[in-house]
């Protein structure tokens, strides 16, 4: 709340009055941000290390083969 | 390095110091919310600060990792030797791979910060033309058949692409303004730390995404081996 207020005194950055969505912007608190970066980076490893298991079966079937 | 990778000591550690970095960094409250240690509380960052520890050390890992490559480009340049090439090229991959999620993880961090995905900012421009110029090198071997030539053409360019990289996302970014903190005048979240809380689990942290990011690679260089070693005893 006096983080909110703070802003509003500097309110130089903006050209007008803040829209509805920047202050919604201002006044949440992210934390949906942080849990989006984490899921991100987890199924971001996830994919690859499918892609990773892929190729060690790939390996394994050219060995098993000779 | 070979040795290295097989070793289990830093993997374990890895994991340990992304736990505490994870758990951490979710649990530890934002300054002003009840005494003891706490986050810095700044005005629209709120509780995102906390992607200091997720989002930025994806970046550091990328430039060990093409730190890595360039090494072995250079090395592959006085010494033919497939396994230097093999290190030059797999950890370029897995380094493009991590640059995609600082990417991702940025543009969703961005969303909420400045309102939109992306921004003509020279430090977002720069670390897109870092990817690509890394994704041209990646085409760039595929076009080339022959070995030799393929590693060593891909090494020259690879020490120009690493020091190109560089420049783009770290020195041209400071020069000029930016919305991006620690660039164009912005303090970076050190300047925010005060009591150093921050620092307590942001070093941890990095050190167990770039740990991780090194796992990550040396089982993809492993498996390329593996693939080179069958090639060379023909089948």
């Amino acid at each position: 709340m006096l983080a909110f207020s703070f802003i509003f005194s500097s309110l130089s950055s903006f050209a007008q009055e803040p829209s509805a969505y920047e202050i919604s912007l201002i006044k949440s608190n992210k934390m949906i941000a942080v849990i989006g970066v984490l899921v991100i980076i987890l199924i971001g490893i996830a994919l690859y290390l499918f892609s990773l298991e892929r190729k060690l079966k790939k390996l394994e079937e050219r060995i098993d083969s000779k | 390095m070979e040795k290295f990778l097989k070793q289990t000591w830093w993997k374990i550690l890895a994991i340990a110091f992304l736990l505490y970095a994870i758990i951490g960094g979710l649990l530890v409250p934002l300054a002003g919310t009840g005494s003891g240690l706490a986050f810095p509380n700044m005005p629209i960052l709120n509780e995102s600060i906390r992607n200091l520890l997720y989002h930025v050390p994806m970046w550091f890992s990328m430039v060990v990792l093409l730190l890595i490559s360039f090494v072995y480009s250079l090395k592959y340049l006085s010494n033919s030797n497939p396994i230097f090439d093999n290190y030059a090229n797999t950890f370029a991959q897995v380094g493009v791979f991590f640059g995609a999620l600082g990417i991702f993880t940025g543009m969703l961090w961005a969303k909420s910060t400045w309102g939109a995905f992306w921004t003509n900012d020279p430090k977002l421009n720069g670390a897109a033309i870092g990817m690509l110029i890394y994704i041209a090198y990646l085409i760039l071997r595929s076009t080339i058949e022959d070995e030799v030539k393929r590693g060593k053409i891909a090494a020259s360019y690879n020490i120009f692409a690493f020091i190109m990289y560089l420049a783009f996302i770290f020195v041209i970014p400071r020069l000029t303004d930016s919305l991006h903190p620690g660039n164009g005048g912005n303090p970076a979240f050190s300047s925010y730390d005060l009591d150093n809380t921050l620092r307590l689990f942001f070093y941890p942290a990095t050190i167990a995404w770039i740990l991780l990011s090194l796992w990550i690679a040396g089982i993809l260089s492993r498996i390329n081996a593996l693939n080179i070693k069958l090639d060379e005893k023909g089948e």
